[in-house]
């Protein structure tokens, strides 16, 4: 019998029976395992159905394995002239907010890096607390009213340019990290080998920081992809409208969620997504990147 | 190949820190060069100055006659080696030798060229160029830096502590590496160091600094026998220099109580009643069980063994007076022993302001007067 080191030996310390002790050990194991299933459960069931509902002719909200197995959901989903057009639409959103943020982002980190200017790091904190406001419900009709004035309403651009701007600050603050951690000697020792600013960037600076950015990419294409308050205000053509919102649209006739249509069309969107992170992890491998240093 | 010139230069960091001082210096063409002083001396603020890498507040840097103050680092035709080696990690050890090419346009074929010729004569070849410079040991880091600033054909070689980082066996070995090569590129050389040991077996000449001004320019080996205040004598040497105060009497020094003759050289540079400060190496101080005519005596406290030789402490009145002792003389500790200063290396310091008796005075009512034995 094994015991660990933290069992009292009977007779040295009056206590329990060993028996006793027994019972309770598998009893506190046993609700340990309980509770283990019922939170993976929790969790586990959403993709359940994700995976089983697509295929199910009849589907409901039970994760329940189909009695017969049918592609009849996806060829339905086809005829919806939106369903596609929108996922490419995400991807145009996603890719194009992604480039604009990183390509600002990088050299802004790097000025800030590198620059010494007094309430730099207030200027970023604040800069950070608000960018949620930007992308959140409380800025909403202040951000249609500018959009609507720039002429940008219903535009892929009027899009991009609030959730890069929302994004931004948390894109700057991360990779500000990365590009604090980089000994100041690599770029001094460049410039002496006559690099310019811009080679100094190209060749040492961004290669240094790319675990940073392909960590901001993704986080930014996973923001975007998911967003469903900024597209779904600032776009009215339901041929411009991104997958997030489209899903707002599958009702039956009479109202209804159209379960078919739903699952069938979730499967689809959560794909680019696992595809992507599944290409950057084994490409560049993700860690507990900023505030962490060494 | 080119000469350095430095005049009055000055550098004043924000906060007020003086980090140079006006500070003056020729270094000829080919010359191996060292700056040896402590840490905050504003030694590699010069060696950083002379880069372009700081903006000096006034003064003139001219790098083979051409006046380069005002020019950024890539005009300067200078290279420099860092402290860390400033390897680039993501880079392999052929393309950060041959970074300095990239910079120049240079294609890629006669880059890779570039970087096996020169890593061949450092001993960088075959597999070793593929690899990343976190998969190198410190040496072969440091000779990757190295050939990545001979790559760039300089004018100037700058160093900054490029041994500190070694463990002490191979910093003895990559020294007397880079000595050679340095003797084989011929290029002028400038290095910083805080160790003096380096700066003595590297240099052709050196310069001890010391809160931003030079307080001695010289061979290593006049650094060595004859430091020119009491600063240098006390930086340099890996034993410290016995610095003791003594008073000027008829014909001795009066040294805690007891007499040391006056050696012919200062005789005439000193008038009975000085107080001055006497310096002599332990290296130079002859030990006797008996006495000795001229000597100090006191008693042996303490005994450090240094390989070949001994070192003793032994206490003259209120005084600790050190020497060395080769080794079937050693004494025990408590023994009574005499102690005879070589005349030849006898050195005789002012109180006031820790020069030389002798040397012209210097105007400086801020330079503090070392004292070391007052302590």
């Amino acid at each position: 019998m094994v015991r660990d080191g933290t069992t009292p030996t009977p007779g040295s310390i009056p206590g329990p029976s060993e028996a006793a002790l027994q019972v309770r050990r598998l009893l506190s194991r046993i609700g340990f395992y309980l509770f283990i299933v019922i939170v993976g459960a929790y969790f586990a069931l959403p993709m359940l159905w994700l995976v089983f509902a697509p295929f199910d002719p009849h589907p409901t909200l039970a994760a329940a394995v189909p009695s017969s197995v049918t592609l009849s959901n996806f060829s339905d989903l086809l005829k919806n002239p939106n369903a596609l057009r929108s996922l490419v639409n995400s991807i145009v959103l996603a890719g194009a907010t992604m480039v604009l943020v990183v390509a600002a982002a990088a050299p802004a980190a790097y000025a800030l890096s590198r620059v010494r200017i007094p309430g730099r790091d207030l200027l970023l904190y604040v800069l950070l607390l608000f960018s949620s406001v930007v992308t959140g419900t409380a800025a909403m009709v202040p951000l249609f009213l500018l959009v609507f004035n720039l002429g940008l309403i219903n535009t892929d651009v009027g899009v991009v340019l609030v959730l890069a701007g929302g994004l931004m600050p948390a894109g700057i603050f991360i990779l500000k990290d990365f590009v604090d951690s980089m000994p100041k000697s690599y770029e001094e020792s460049a410039r002496v080998f006559g690099a310019s600013s811009f080679q100094i960037l190209r060749d040492i600076v961004l290669p240094y920081a790319r675990p940073g950015l392909a960590v901001i990419a993704v986080w930014v294409v996973v923001n975007v992809w998911s967003n469903f308050l900024i597209p779904f205000i600032l776009i009215r053509d339901p041929g411009l409208m991104p997958a997030a919102v489209v899903v707002y649209n599958f009702y039956t006739e009479g109202g209804q969620a159209d379960l078919r249509l739903l699952s069938s069309f979730g499967l689809l969107y959560s794909i680019p997504v696992v595809v992507m992170y599944l290409f950057v992890n084994r490409r560049y491998g993700f860690r507990f990147y900023g505030g962490i240093k060494g | 190949m080119a000469d350095l010139e430095i005049r009055g230069l000055t550098k004043i960091f924000p906060g007020g820190m003086r980090a140079l001082d006006g500070l003056d210096l020729q270094i000829q063409d080919g010359e191996f060069f060292a700056l040896l002083g402590p840490s905050g001396c504003g030694k590699t603020t010069l060696l950083r100055s002379i880069a372009g890498l700081e903006t000096p507040n006034s003064g003139e840097i001219h790098i083979g006659g051409r006046d380069v103050t005002r020019l950024p680092p890539a005009a300067r035709d200078v290279a420099m080696v860092f402290q860390d080696y400033a390897l680039y990690p993501h880079m392999t050890v052929a393309d950060n030798i041959a970074y300095p090419l990239k910079v120049r346009r240079v294609g890629r074929k006669e880059r890779r060229e570039a970087a096996e010729s020169v890593g061949r004569s450092l001993q960088i070849q075959g597999a070793m160029l593929d690899r990343r410079p976190g998969q190198l040991s410190g040496g072969q880091q440091q000779r990757v830096a190295l050939a990545r600033a001979i790559a760039y054909r300089p004018h100037v070689f700058l160093f900054d502590e490029p041994l500190s980082n070694l463990d002490a066996r191979l910093r003895l070995e990559a020294r007397t590496f880079l000595k050679q090569l340095q003797r084989e590129l011929g290029v002028t050389t400038v290095y910083v160091t805080h160790d003096q040991a380096e700066a003595l077996a590297l240099a052709d000449r050196m310069a001890v600094m010391d809160q931003g001004r030079i307080r001695q320019l010289d061979t290593p080996s006049n650094c060595f026998l004859r430091p020119a205040n009491t600063f240098v004598a006390a930086f340099i040497g890996s034993t410290p220099m016995n610095l003791l105060p003594a008073t000027v009497q008829e014909g001795t020094f009066e040294v805690a109580g007891q007499k040391v003759m006056i050696p012919e050289a200062i005789r005439a540079k000193v008038s009975v009643g000085d107080t001055v400060i006497l310096g002599v190496r332990p290296e130079y101080v002859s030990v006797s069980p008996t006495e000795l005519p001229g000597s100090l005596t006191g008693t042996v406290r303490v005994l450090e063994n240094l390989g070949v030789d001994s070192l003793v402490t032994v206490e003259v009145g209120d005084l600790r007076v050190q020497a060395t002792v080769p080794e079937e003389r050693v004494p025990a500790v408590g023994d009574r022993i005499w102690l005879a200063p070589d005349q030849r290396r006898l050195l005789a310091y002012r109180q006031d302001d820790g020069e030389q008796v002798g040397a012209p005075k210097v105007a400086q009512s801020d330079a503090p007067a070392l004292v070391p034995g007052a302590e």
